[in-house]
């Protein structure tokens, strides 16, 4: 109960004043610490945190505050020098090493070779700027032993402690393998010339495991020589690591050194690799010429597919793709049409970034007469292909082709979007085929433009199938939407020309998802059509519409009809345009939904006009649904409006 | 440092060989000779889920996995040895043992956060490709240290910001990218709040002697010392800041890496962050902050604001720009005006790569050696964010950023914070 308690009123006040961007920092003082101090030398781990945070926040709030900051340390130094906790002190460390100075090092320094201390001195300390507390370290180092001995040294290669050089050569060669790692690693952080000396000295005694990592550090260390400009001193030690005795990760990390700071220069030495038997060591030469960029590596490259076993080729084709280096597509065309499935899928893929008009053809192909994930890849290169010259190039192919083959050019039409497709497409609609019908229809959606509305509007009025129509009557609409100012002419003068039910039914759907003003006259006179078939059209079709506009047209026609299932669609339909978002107050939204409820005869209808009360929470709703609370088919839906409207009202 | 014993095998048996599998993952079965070899390290929570995706690929064969926690490393022996219907599968406690052995091409990280840079260093050193989970480490400077070492080692590597290899995702980035929106002016990233008890274990708090089957001290590893509780393992230790980051560096790997992709930031950072989180206190381990909201600066102008745990603030992405908006989450996209939808991704305009699914694409590219759809240099760069936001909001500073130097401006308090001291033996 307790402890329930505690919890709330901690949430209560921890959600006080953090909520905001960085506010400026309340005004704390130092004599906050000792009662917080006081309960964290007491802190296990099993007790609140609160002092903790608290403390926490108080550090937190007084780091812009310098004068305050050094009597903030100066007690955690006292702390750490008191008889509190364990846990309290792991506190303090914590807290010291956001803000220690060289102030703490008197405290700390002795704390770094204190078994039960070590670590969390050195995690306070570590975090001092400046040369005493690389001093600090250093003096520990002699005197300690085993793990805390390593954190030390990584410590100093941590600070990059250049001043610690002398005292880390030479315990890179330590007989105590760890300890000679660590040294070596530390000194590839430090990476100053004596660091890299004392590497190269170390690694002429290693031997075995050791050597190996210290190489590694080698080839760090002379790395930081290239970032910093000195390529000539990394060059001289990258060439020192790559010759075949060298172990393999270590020839790698040093073609890779190499290949950044020499460049095109690096070609010897990495095509050397190619050539070697060591697929580990050939993968990532070839990986590393690929990202040097100029003609004469991708001409090297090129000369070395040919030797390279399957799944080398693999590797150097994906490379060659990468660079984007147009001039290698008849290597990739050769290779498509290869014996080896593995290379063919690798050139396919990469003929999406270095193909040309002469791809197409292939891609085409090749997507025809595969599956799963190669026609995917084969596809996917075929809608990537880049230039000016590649959209005629599928139209020509379009023309010139047949079935399967056909169809993936259509589509990839669709997916580039090629306008320049769309007269062969519209052309292609008509073929017998009747995937090359289906899929110039789907791709013209992308890519049709006014001047096809013509042919669309042929298309859709001599339609076949309701799949074909539902296609038509989208593309159509997306076309008339998209062109400015809309071509809605050609849609109302083929409902004109066409007097067929089924034609008219679809012209009516694009005037509904275009929703032109031109189109409405139509559909009001649809809308008195002696066939139902037709009424239900322009219905549907006012149904549709982008805005409120036909709803007064929907509203008088379910007024007036006899036609009960007609009646409910126009009702729907004008409940619909009521909904969609608008300027009116709630009081006209009232009045339109009061009309719709005395037309609703089913409890269907009448509850999709409560649902609705709720969006306009005012008296007037609130009228309407209270009156329907008394209609036993709708009681429940209308007390849930009730009270819905009575909670909105209240906040209004 | 990293004792691996066993190194000598590598250099006294010759070398590693990869056999590559078909270079687009044939569907239907591969003869386990042509498939990348994959060894599965952290097989509890989302390891698990991993370790089930890599078994589900063709092009892969899980032949090892490794946890410190007995249990979950039974259960993912368990779960590779019924796929392959055999006995097949080695289980180790130790990664350094699996790294050892050259006949592995891959491994799969799912360790907790602060044990990334660690593992996945080694990894690369060992000449691994690796699919690691997000976020790339639980400090800049490990992350920073990752990108380094997979580029020194020539890895392979895929961040398990998945979010990339899904259309919709991609579609919003080309949408944006390409201008369909105008100039974007701002960017709101919701994340999830709150400090999730996923296994009601909070309340088991209070210090505990650890379970025999879980190598606790390794499990600390590189972090402080802390006595061992229910509440600070598994699942749960992300909500306290020696481990992970919060909600807002669970998250920064999903929704902020797609921000930036939208924003065509991948190779760039902000430059200014502040942040500022709300804590709750009540638990003795969970100090990460359960709300926030870091509000991030780019040189281009565009603020981004990240959001965890506030009410009306919907999950997701949603870029904000002169002539509309595109909203993009797990559960859909939506736009502002509605037809940016029906866009049509020119292929003279940014076409963002598409992806077969993410562990396809980490095992396509382990055979080809291209760089994966989530590369670590990437990932740091969607993290960055998350870690300058973690770090104003310990030090109540506006953290000023250089994004070409990667380094903080005139802060010495936030510098601090970029890294961490690690408890020994361990460095990288």
């Amino acid at each position: 109960m307790m402890k329930r308690a505690i919890r709330v009123v901690i949430a209560i006040s921890a959600s006080l004043g953090l909520w905001a961007q960085v506010s400026p920092k309340p005004e704390r003082t130092a004599d906050e610490m000792d009662p917080l101090l006081a309960k964290i030398a007491t802190y296990e781990f099993d007790q609140s945190r609160i002092p903790l945070a608290q403390f926490t926040m108080f550090v937190q709030d007084s780091l812009t505050n310098p004068a305050l900051l050094k009597q903030i340390e100066a007690r955690l130094d006292r702390f750490l020098q008191s008889d509190a906790t364990a846990a309290g002190k792991d506190f303090a460390f914590r807290e010291l090493s956001l803000i220690a100075t060289d102030a703490s090092l008197p405290v700390l320094t002795p704390l770094l070779t204190d078994p039960a201390k070590a670590e969390m001195a050195r995690y306070a300390l570590s975090k001092i700027p400046g040369p005493a507390a690389d001093e600090a370290l250093r003096s520990s180092l002699a005197k300690a032993s085993g793990n805390i001995r390593i954190g030390i040294i990584n410590s100093l290669g941590q600070r990059r402690s250049a001043s610690s050089v002398p005292a880390l050569a030479p315990l890179a060669l330590s007989s105590d393998a760890a300890v000679a790692e660590a040294a070596a690693a530390a000194l590839a952080q430090i990476a100053d010339r004596p660091s890299l000396d004392a590497l190269a000295a170390a690694r002429a005694k290693a031997t075995g495991l050791v050597k190996q990592r210290i190489d590694e550090e080698y080839a760090q260390c002379a790395g930081q020589f290239a970032a910093r400009g000195d390529r000539a001193t990394a060059v001289r030690v990258y060439r020192q690591l790559i010759g075949p005795q060298e172990p393999q990760m270590v020839r790698i990390v040093a073609l890779g050194g190499l290949a950044a700071a020499e460049g095109t220069a690096a070609i010897p030495a990495l095509v050397a690799e190619v050539e070697s038997k060591d697929p580990k060591a050939q993968a990532a030469a070839i990986r590393l010429l690929g990202g040097i960029p100029g003609p004469e590596v991708t001409a090297a490259m090129v000369k070395e597919y040919p030797k390279l076993p399957p799944f080398s080729q693999v590797r150097l084709l994906s490379a060659l793709a990468e660079r984007g280096d147009m001039s290698v597509g008849s290597l990739f065309l050769t290779a498509a049409k290869g014996a080896n499935p593995d290379v063919q899928a690798a050139a396919i893929v990469g003929l999406g970034k270095v193909g040309d008009r002469s791809s197409v053809l292939l891609l085409a192909e090749a997507a025809a007469n595969s599956q799963g994930a190669e026609q995917t890849a084969a596809r996917n290169s075929l809608y990537n292909l880049r230039g000016p010259a590649i959209d005629p190039a599928i139209v020509s192919a379009i023309e010139s082709s047949s079935g399967k083959v056909k169809v993936e050019l259509i589509m990839a039409t669709g997916e580039r979007g090629s306008t320049a497709a769309a007269d062969a497409l519209v052309k292609a609609v008509q073929e017998q085929d009747p995937d090359v019908h289906r899929e110039a229809l789907k791709a013209l959606k992308n890519v049709a433009g006014p001047a096809q509305v013509p042919g669309l509007v042929d298309i859709l009025v001599n339609a076949s199938t309701a799949a074909d129509r539902r296609d038509a009557s989208q593309t159509l609409a997306l076309v008339v939407k998209r062109s400015q100012p809309p071509q809605i002419g050609a849609v109302l003068a083929a409902y004109q020309k066409n007097t067929a039910a089924q034609a008219r039914l679809s012209l009516m759907e694009v005037m509904g998802q275009t929703s032109s003003e031109q189109a409405l006259p139509v559909l009001r006179d649809a809308l008195k059509d002696p066939t139902a078939e037709i009424r239900r059209g322009a219905i549907l079709a006012m149904t549709d519409w982008a805005d409120a506009t036909p709803m007064a047209d929907l509203l008088a026609f379910a007024k007036g009809t006899a036609n009960e299932s007609l009646q409910v669609l126009a009702l729907r339909g004008y409940l619909k345009l009521v909904a969609l978002p608008s300027q009116r107050t709630d009081a006209e939204s009232a009045r339109l939904l009061a009309e719709a409820m005395t037309l609703a005869k089913q409890p269907a209808e009448k509850r999709q006009v409560l649902a609705l009360l709720g969006n306009y929470p005012c008296k007037e709703t609130l009228d309407i649904a209270q009156a329907a609370v008394a209609d036993e088919t709708v009681t429940k839906e209308a007390k849930a409006a009730v009270d819905k409207i009575n909670s909105l009202v209240k906040y209004k | 440092m990293i004792h691996n014993r066993r190194r000598f095998l590598k250099l006294a048996a010759g070398f590693p060989l990869i056999v590559p599998a078909s270079a687009l993952g044939k569907d239907g079965a591969t003869a386990p000779s042509g498939r990348v070899t994959v060894a599965c390290i952290g097989t509890g929570w989302q390891g698990g889920n991993n370790v089930q995706s890599f078994l589900d690929e063709p092009g892969a064969q899980v032949v090892a996995v490794c946890d410190i926690d007995g249990e979950h490393l039974e259960q993912g022996r368990t779960a590779v040895n019924r796929k392959y219907q055999n006995q097949d599968c080695k289980a180790y406690h130790n990664f350094e043992d699996v790294l050892a052995r050259d006949d592995i091409d891959a491994v799969m990280l799912a360790v907790p956060d602060h044990w990334h840079g660690l593992v996945s260093t080694a990894a690369a050193r060992a000449g691994k490709d690796i699919y690691g989970e997000k976020p790339l480490a639980q400090n800049w400077a490990e992350a920073r240290a990752i990108v380094d070492a997979v580029k020194r080692y020539g890895a392979v590597w895929q961040t398990g910001s998945w979010q990339r290899s899904e259309s919709q995702f991609r579609f919003a980035c080309e949408l944006v990218r390409n201008g369909r929106i105008g100039k974007v002016r701002t960017v709101e990233v919701g994340l999830p709040g709150g400090l999730t008890d996923f296994d009601g274990l909070g309340d088991q708090d209070s210090p505990m002697p650890p379970p025999k089957y879980l190598d606790y001290d390794r499990w600390l590893g590189p972090a402080p010392y802390a006595p061992y509780c229910p509440a600070r393992v598994h699942k749960t230790w992300r909500w306290n800041l020696d481990y992970g980051g919060g909600m807002l560096m669970d998250w920064v790997g999903h929704h902020v890496d797609t921000a930036h992709w939208g924003l065509g930031m991948d190779e760039s950072g902000p430059v200014e962050v502040e942040g500022a989180g709300e804590y709750s206190n009540v638990s003795r381990v969970w100090n990460a902050p359960s709300k926030f909201r870091v509000v991030a600066r780019y040189a281009t102008g565009v603020v981004m604001t990240i959001t965890g745990g506030r009410e009306g603030v919907p999950r997701g992405v949603k870029w904000m720009g002169d002539d509309g908006w595109v909203w993009v989450d797990r559960s859909g996209i939506a736009a502002q005006p509605r037809s940016v939808l029906s866009s049509v991704i020119r292929p003279d305009e940014i076409r963002l790569e598409r992806s077969p699914g993410h562990f396809r694409n980490f095992l396509e590219c382990v055979v080809t050696r291209r760089r994966t759809i989530a590369p670590p240099d990437v990932a740091l760069r969607s993290a960055t964010p998350g870690y300058l936001g973690i770090i104003s909001i310990l030090t109540k500073s506006k953290i000023e950023w250089d994004p070409v130097e990667q380094k903080i401006l005139d802060n010495p308090a936030a510098e601090r914070l970029l890294g961490r001291t690690m408890r020994s033996p361990w460095h990288i």
